[in-house]
């Protein structure tokens, strides 16, 4: 889908800082830069109060920045796109509405509005993550782990380029969290889009990702970026090798001993 | 329903017995109560423990009832659809004025404070001024039946607004939806239980402010009836007015409760 290799997300200085000019004022994210290559899987790895989220909701257009700039895709970013994705801590479905209906929710946006909204499509990725025979299936009948799929369906049936994702598993138990790093691992595998994943779970974050990116505490900036070395597709019992302990050992020591 | 290995009985419907056993248990406690203050009521009044002119016994009251019930009804239309009609404006108000109030963070700043004062207001002292401007009649008469319902229903929209959690406005924010369609879709769904809840409030001060309306003007309905017979010390047909009062209200609040369950079953946010 991306021309591979090209910058795809530029984050340039980019900070935020809230009340500014009072005596609450508080700097959430310090001036960061990185960037994200076109179908690369980031992982935005720091403690809870970084500013991590933050940061990702700048990128999603969500959040205005206090000064750098964001590029996406060749354009700037000042609100949020048509061709990103997104995926909560929470799963944010509609109650009231089935799995296959919350799928389907961002065709009512005006700009998505068809006659004929993509029902097979919807239909289908939920089969790929594990969900047939759930379709009809309310949010409340459902346990965490297969609300978080139906989100990750909802992220995906409009074909984004871009997968911004904010500790979508941390509610989740260690066993189903395993869990969902598979489904998600396969759905990027099979979607090929660029992801950006913020989480505080060090594991998680090597598992997941091409490349992982440490944030400081408060006010957060990048302090390490490096290359996961794994090839793909992964399975879980790559986590029991010598190498990915020793990644998770320095990525921890990192986040330990960040100069403040 | 997982298996506990007890010999349960599978609830099949209709289970007829089992709603029976379940209903007995839910009515015979109230029912022994009121059985108990209504029996006590007669006895005392029989027995001449209480004056039979200022609390005639349940019997009295309800014989009453039974040889006026025609022209009691004839003065509970007036009151009934008062009523209706004050829950009913109420509640297109109350929400409408709820949903603009919730639009802009600025308007909500601005306009709050003056919904909270007037709430702060003891409605009854404001009826003469009612009568002042609006008159006496139906008309006056729902006003101010609005006038004193509408309160909880914007308040309780308000509050009902903000009942989504802040990530779904981010959700519908990212996937550009526009901000009638994020309240079409997904704020007002979640404001529901909590509208509704101010409508049972609502519906039971629109009874209130009718019958208000009714004293002051003094005309027709239940509230005027009310007020003859004690002036009458007739008040056996007080009692029995003020028992077909609590039938209209009990019509219109079981009403909402109905509607209620409907909708909720719709838009479930649980």
């Amino acid at each position: 889908m991306n021309a591979a290799g090209a910058d795809y997300v530029i984050v340039d200085r980019l900070s935020k800082v809230y009340n500014e000019g009072t005596r609450q004022r508080v700097e959430a994210v310090a001036p960061s830069s990185f960037t994200v290559k076109a179908g690369e899987f980031v992982a935005l790895l720091g403690p809870s109060g970084c500013g991590k989220s933050t940061l990702l909701m700048m990128i999603a257009g969500l959040d205005a920045p206090s000064a750098g700039r964001i590029e996406v895709a060749g354009r700037a970013m000042t609100a949020p796109r048509a061709e990103t994705g997104i995926m909560f801590q929470d799963p944010t479905l509609l109650p009231w509405k089935s799995a296959l209906d919350n799928v389907l929710f961002p065709f009512l946006a005006a700009q998505r509005q068809a006659a004929n909204p993509p029902v097979d499509r919807a239909a289908a990725l939920l089969d790929e993550v594990g969900l047939r025979g759930f379709h009809d299936h309310k949010p409340r009948q459902l346990s965490g782990g297969m609300r978080q799929r139906v989100a990750i369906c909802r992220a995906l049936v409009y074909e984004p380029d871009l997968l911004l994702m904010d500790e979508p598993f941390s509610a989740l138990d260690a066993i189903t969290r395993d869990e969902m790093n598979l489904v998600l691992m396969k759905m990027w595998q099979d979607h090929r889009h660029t992801a950006l994943f913020v989480t505080h779970s060090i594991r998680e974050a090597v598992y997941l990702a091409d490349r992982v990116l440490v944030m400081s505490r408060r006010p957060g900036r990048i302090v390490e970026d490096i290359r996961i070395p794994f090839a793909r597709p992964r399975g879980l019992e790559i986590g029991e090798t010598v190498e990915f302990n020793k990644i998770c050992g320095h990525l921890r020591g990192k986040i330990e001993h960040v100069p403040h | 329903m997982t298996d506990i290995g007890l010999p349960l009985r599978r609830l099949t419907w209709p289970d007829f017995a089992g709603l029976g056993r379940d209903g007995a248990r839910l009515i015979a406690p109230p029912l022994a109560a009121a059985t108990l203050l209504f029996g006590g009521w007669e006895l005392a009044s029989r027995n001449g423990l209480v004056s039979a002119r200022l609390l005639p016994a349940p019997s009295k009251v309800f014989d009453t009832l039974m040889r006026s019930l025609s022209i009691l009804l004839d003065q509970a239309q007036p009151t009934f659809w008062g009523a209706v009609a004050g829950i009913v404006l109420a509640a297109a108000l109350g929400i409408a004025l709820g949903a603009a109030v919730s639009y802009s963070r600025t308007l909500m700043q601005a306009v709050y404070p003056t919904i909270v004062f007037f709430q702060l207001i003891p409605k009854v002292a404001l009826a003469p001024v009612f009568l002042l401007w609006f008159g006496t009649g139906f008309a006056a008469n729902v006003i101010f039946s609005v006038f004193i319902a509408f309160f909880p229903v914007v308040v309780a929209t308000i509050a009902g607004l903000q009942a989504a959690p802040p990530n779904y406005e981010r959700l519908c924010r990212s996937l550009m939806m526009s901000r009638a369609q994020m309240f079409l879709r997904v704020k007002f769904p979640f404001a529901l239980p909590h509208i509704f809840s101010g409508l049972r409030i609502g519906v039971t001060f629109a009874v209130i402010g009718v019958v208000l309306g009714e004293f002051i003007t003094a005309q027709v309905g239940l509230g005027y009836i009310i007020l003859f017979s004690a002036n009458n010390f007739e008040t056996a047909l007080l009692l029995a007015s003020i028992l077909l009062l609590c039938g209209v209200g009990i019509v219109l609040f079981t009403f909402f409760l109905a509607l209620e369950a409907v909708v909720i079953r719709i838009y479930d946010s649980r």
